[in-house]
């Protein structure tokens, strides 16, 4: 945000472009922000008449409370933990296996499963829900992490694909050949060659997939909302308007401060992979 | 690419449930509610659990963002 003086000159004549930036980022940081200094204002300065910005008096009595007050926060926590990691893993494994084959094999119809698996990116999520509440409920798997880990799955896998397949198929071919001649069998291909080459990828497709799974509320909500053990954080955080009718809002947003640690822990830790994974498939042309 | 985002976020926008769900659980009097938070209600809220219409709720949408994406690449065609 901070341009030097000489930077300034050089970009005067976009400064309309920068301020417009500078306008739109500061539109998106700033409810961010709110909430961040929120969590640490006092309780009677958040029900106070005069909405203050910067905190007055600092305190961090909302996270003490919020664990008192929040009993199943550590649940929902790990609960949102496991079924975002098992996604993410399975996923990945059965994702970049199907694009290996689709980007290095040549069989019948494999154009046409390409398209199809790409076409269920077209669908919202939202028409599979009752379908899968209904399939779900026939496998006795409502209400368990198992479940929603398929669900969630079942969702990310053309993204998977989609990302996998891209990056698999500017693999050079030299390399698979030589492998193939060196008496690589195609399963020891696809570890040592396809998916270090493919690394990059697999991280960007990962944290996609993590992130959506993290978010995702309605699934979750109608799925695993039976009871606590299998509620996962998002659910559990909604559920703080239910016990006492109205927001508390201190509670509310330390929660939602502490749900969004995870995500920015795995986006600083593998921001620049990311970026690279995502433009790798796209500038190829 | 720009074209590509505005479209994304577009269907993104017609599937919103999340914050009506949580704020204003449609109301007051049904005038913030969005497709998908009807069709949420009409499986799970209202205690009937009629799938059926839901699903057809459901496919209704499905089939509008489909005509919506259409109807936009078409448009994004004419003018290049």
């Amino acid at each position: 945000m901070a341009i030097t003086a000489d930077k300034a000159k050089r970009y005067s004549g976009s400064g309309l472009l920068y301020l417009v930036l500078a306008v739109v980022s500061a539109l998106s940081l700033l409810p961010f922000l709110w909430v961040v200094l929120s969590s640490l204002k006092p309780h009677d300065e958040l029900y106070s008449k005069h909405l203050t910005f910067w905190p007055h008096a600092w305190t961090l009595k909302n996270y003490t409370q919020m664990f008192e007050r929040m009993v199943g926060f550590g649940l929902y926590y790990r609960n949102s933990i496991l079924v975002s990691c098992g996604t993410v893993v399975l996923t990945l494994f059965v994702g970049s296996l199907a694009a290996y084959a689709l980007a290095r094999f040549r069989f019948k119809g494999n154009r046409a499963l390409l398209l199809i698996f790409l076409g269920t990116m077209m669908v919202p999520g939202e028409v599979g829900l009752i379908g899968q509440y209904e399939l779900l409920s026939s496998y006795r798997l409502l209400n368990t992490l198992t479940g929603l880990t398929l669900s969630y799955s079942a969702f990310s896998l053309a993204l998977t694909i989609f990302v996998m397949y891209s990056v698999f198929v500017s693999v050079p071919q030299e390399l698979l050949d030589a492998a193939r001649v060196d008496g690589c069998s195609w399963w020891e291909s696809y570890w040592q060659i396809m998916i270090p080459m493919g690394a990059s990828g697999l991280a960007a497709a990962g944290t996609l997939v993590f992130l959506n799974s993290w978010n995702e509320f309605i699934f979750a909500l109608t799925m695993n909302n039976w009871s606590d053990e299998a509620r996962t954080l998002p659910v559990g955080i909604q559920l703080l308007q239910g016990q006492w009718q109205h927001w508390d809002y201190g509670v509310l947003f330390s929660s939602v401060m502490l749900s969004f640690l995870p995500v920015i822990i795995l986006f600083l830790l593998l921001q620049k992979t990311f970026m690279r994974g995502l433009t790798a498939g796209a500038v190829k042309g | 690419m720009i074209f590509l985002v505005a479209l994304l976020v577009m269907i993104g926008a017609l599937k919103v449930f999340g914050q009506m769900f949580i704020m204003t659980q449609g109301g007051p009097a049904d005038s913030t509610l969005s497709m998908v938070l009807y069709l949420y209600n009409i499986a799970f809220r209202y205690g009937k659990f009629r799938f059926g219409y839901a699903s057809a709720l459901a496919w209704f949408l499905a089939v509008f963002i489909f005509l919506v994406a259409v109807a936009s690449f078409r448009l994004s065609r004419e003018r290049d």
